[in-house]
């Protein structure tokens, strides 16, 4: 995050320039346009996307579209909150933010 | 301020971020081929169109904001105590709004100052 | 099953004597339906004395036998070694709790977050009522229903040991004790909604749980805090959103009905 608005900020000659410079420009990108950028970019998008659709998982767990209402327990005594579909959910984020980074791989190595 | 005001802004901030976010990563790489959309004449004119550029100013904020009342969350979730926690408040605060002005620059910059 | 042998690992810590917990060896004779604590109880009355471990009731309603065996909380007195499927079985105190010896913890601290919460009924000018009761506080069925099922627990502390927050997080209330803050805050007899409300939203309060759900996996009583905690952080949303709602149609009043056999009841 902080790296990234830091890189970016390049474009503009970074913190001592004076606006938008092609020559800083070019300079950045020789510096981040490598396999170690590429594998960091790669990374950011995996967990990015796990993190938010995880996150989309979690508020509606919590605030209640996908809900357990409190009953009376019974044997075998499973608690219901964690037996709604949001379980199923974790795997849709986990599999989501894999397609992501393969595809973001692939553009940037393809 | 009471957690839940924090709380509401994580949650404001995520659904947002989950928006501008997914928008910012299709312009990047999906609806504009990467190598074109980091090129300095495409980049140039994103700053330059009144409504992308405030789209990235508003993700700046957006993000940024997240990230780092989450960070907060988790150090104090790591150590407590007075000192601590009123260490993190103040560091948090003054991190993310200066972080915030780093990038405001970055995108004023771009989008008035002389292209070199 | 009978004639075999269980190798059960006993974690031992004499915090008066050793550095650091080690885990020793006992074979116990298997026997058909033996459970965990039936070992364990085998091991220190014929193996060594030594071993102290808290047990009560066997039957998974006093809550004194909780412990990690094969590394997941559970009650000793409920599970099976059949269920272990394992001819080698470990067991070690519950997580989170400091260690008083062997398999035995500490568990003050524990009813300390508990009682920080109030856990019982708060009237407010209702004194005259308290002093000489008239009548009883009664509830519908479906006000009991929305919090009975957090009624049910036993304190076992089961939850609060596989609780990720609160094996970071020093000030965290932990699982057992914002689920009982719920059911207080539900229950229609209480009157302190508010001041309990402000008592969980705190930095280190109902936030501070993501939802892990490890205390409803391992709740032998069905008592899923989990789902208790995210009700409650619905409650202090509900409660603090500029769009302010009345407090959910749930929570009534309760009323004074006056005993119908008063009469018989005389007081002096």
């Amino acid at each position: 995050m902080v790296g990234h608005i830091g890189d970016t900020s390049f474009f503009v000659g970074g913190p001592f320039g004076e606006g938008p410079s092609t020559a800083s420009w070019s300079s950045d990108l020789a510096a981040t346009e490598n396999v170690l950028g590429h594998v960091v970019l790669v990374m950011v998008v995996l967990v990015v996307v796990y993190h938010g659709i995880n996150g989309m998982r979690l508020i509606l767990a919590e605030y209640g579209v996908i809900f357990a209402k409190p009953t009376k327990p019974d044997y075998p005594y499973r608690a219901k909150s964690l037996r709604t579909i949001q379980r199923h959910l974790i795997w849709v984020a986990i599999i989501a933010s894999i397609l992501a980074a393969l595809y973001t791989g692939g553009t940037l190595f393809g | 301020m009471r957690e839940s005001a924090m709380m509401q802004l994580q949650y404001v901030t995520a659904v947002l971020a989950i928006g501008l976010v997914t928008l910012h990563l299709l312009m990047q790489g999906v609806l504009v081929p990467y190598g074109e959309a980091i090129s300095f004449q495409r980049v140039l004119s994103v700053y330059r169109n009144a409504i992308d550029g405030a789209l990235l100013e508003v993700l700046l904020i957006v993000v940024l904001a997240h990230g780092f009342n989450g960070l907060r969350i988790i150090l104090l979730e790591w150590r407590q105590g007075a000192a601590w926690t009123r260490g993190v408040d103040w560091a948090v605060l003054l991190v993310t709004l200066a972080t915030i002005a780093y990038g405001t620059r970055t995108v004023i910059l771009a989008a008035t100052g002389q292209v070199s | 099953m009978g004639g075999e042998e269980l190798a059960l690992k006993i974690q031992r810590f004499d915090p008066s004597l050793e550095e650091r917990p080690h885990l020793e060896r006992y074979a116990v004779p298997i026997k058909d339906g033996m459970t965990v604590l039936d070992a364990l109880i085998y091991a220190k009355d014929r193996l060594d004395h030594g071993i102290a471990l808290r047990f009560s009731c066997r039957m998974a309603s006093c809550g004194s036998c909780g412990m990690k065996i094969n590394g997941r909380p559970r009650l000793a007195c409920e599970t099976q070694v059949a269920d272990l499927r394992s001819s080698t079985i470990t067991v070690q105190p519950m997580d989170n709790f400091p260690i008083v010896r062997d398999l035995v913890v500490d568990l003050e601290p524990f009813f300390a977050r508990h009682a920080a919460v109030s856990p019982h009924i708060v009237r407010k000018g209702d004194q005259q009522e308290q002093d000489s009761p008239t009548g009883e506080y009664l509830m519908t069925p479906k006000e009991l229903d929305s919090f009975v099922q957090f009624t049910y627990c036993i304190k076992c502390g089961l939850c609060s040991s596989s609780c990720p927050t609160s094996s970071t997080d020093a000030l965290f209330p932990g699982p057992q004790a914002l689920a009982q803050e719920y059911r207080y805050l539900q229950d229609a007899r209480d009157e302190a909604g508010e001041e309990r409300l402000d008592l969980v939203d705190t930095e280190h309060g109902v936030w501070r749980c993501h939802f892990a759900g490890t205390c409803s996996a391992v709740c032998p009583k069905g008592v899923d805090p989990a789902l208790g905690i995210q009700l409650l952080k619905r409650h202090v949303m509900a409660a603090r959103s500029p769009l302010r709602r009345r407090r959910p149609k749930t929570r009534a009043a309760a009323r004074v009905f006056p005993n119908p056999n008063e009469d018989l009841l005389k007081r002096p």
